[in-house]
């Protein structure tokens, strides 16, 4: 199965690692879009078919919050899988994040994290495509 | 100054900048403390109000763009800068509830990048928190937590 994902960050640094990541993942992708913060994001779910997708917090213009409340009060995509990639460590923040039916993967996070993530949300196969999988084995050597 | 949270922040910072920039902290011990070269900062409410301020020197703020980009030549210095500051929004997001608790809820504004730490507002009207250098094989990161006059005397969460 291959599919498209939408990564929303406000570091420019960060959507960069976060999508070699998932190059990397041994999972298949179709489209990577991005966007540096939630109304941007919004707007290329508008104009896209997203399969999942990955959200930071803490953003200028519209935050990750405010961006998962409007998806999940949208009909066409309220079933959007979300992972939220964020640094929030307050167990009442995060707990209130987790109740808007997400994942949650802290900063800074492994490879194999986000991996593992991906494929718990989605349910898309644990097998690499081709040959063996890059993020088994090196660590965060990728 | 407080030496629980600078043992907190020292752990915190020197395994984001393992996992985040791939940069490994050198064992020497380093007390010296570098102020006047590129770094960024983030200042956060709740409890208390403070700033978290990163300085780099020597290599390391190419190095750390480099290695969170996966490229071996050089980042664009706008790239160094966001990656700048991405550390120093992730380093105080994980410092502030390590050192003062998971059930504090601080909300940090967007990290600014700085040429040196003079350019910083308002820091002097901050008491210093901790402070910590971490030496590379590059460089130095030092790290500086502030805290309006209440945070200073906040009771740290976790014994060391």
């Amino acid at each position: 199965m291959s599919f498209n994902v939408l990564v929303v960050d406000d570091s420019a640094v960060m959507r960069s690692m976060i999508i070699r990541i998932l190059k990397l993942s041994g999972l298949s992708f179709s489209e990577i879009y991005e966007a540096p913060n939630g109304r941007d994001g919004l707007e290329i779910l508008d104009r896209n078919w997203v399969d999942l997708a990955l959200v930071d917090i803490n953003m200028p213009i519209m935050n990750g919050e405010e961006m998962i409340d409007r998806i999940r009060g949208n009909k066409d995509i309220s079933d959007l899988p979300i992972i939220v990639v964020s640094t929030e460590s307050n167990v009442g923040r995060v707990e209130t994040i987790r109740q808007k039916n997400v994942e949650f993967v802290h900063k800074p996070f492994t490879p194999e994290v986000l991996r593992k993530t991906i494929i718990q949300l989605t349910g898309v196969s644990n097998e690499p495509l081709c040959g063996e999988n890059p993020l088994s084995e090196g660590g965060p050597d990728f | 100054m407080n030496h629980s949270a600078e043992k907190i922040l020292y752990r915190k910072a020197a395994l984001i900048f393992e996992e985040l920039g791939f940069l490994m902290p050198q064992s020497d011990v380093c007390d010296n403390f570098q102020m006047d070269n590129p770094g960024s900062f983030v200042t956060f409410h709740g409890p208390f109000n403070g700033c978290l301020l990163i300085s780099l020197t020597g290599e390391i703020l190419s190095n750390l763009s480099s290695n969170m980009l996966g490229q071996e030549e050089p980042a664009s210095k706008q790239m160094e800068e966001d990656a700048l500051r991405e550390l120093a929004n992730v380093i105080c997001g994980n410092a502030l509830p390590a050192i003062f608790g998971l059930k504090e809820v601080f909300h940090l504004d967007t990290p600014s990048f700085c040429q040196n730490m003079q350019s910083v507002p308002k820091l002097s009207e901050y008491t210093t928190v901790a402070k910590v250098a971490i030496p590379f094989e590059n460089g130095q990161a030092s790290i500086f937590l502030y805290a309006e006059s209440a945070g200073a005397e906040y009771p740290i969460a976790v014994s060391e």
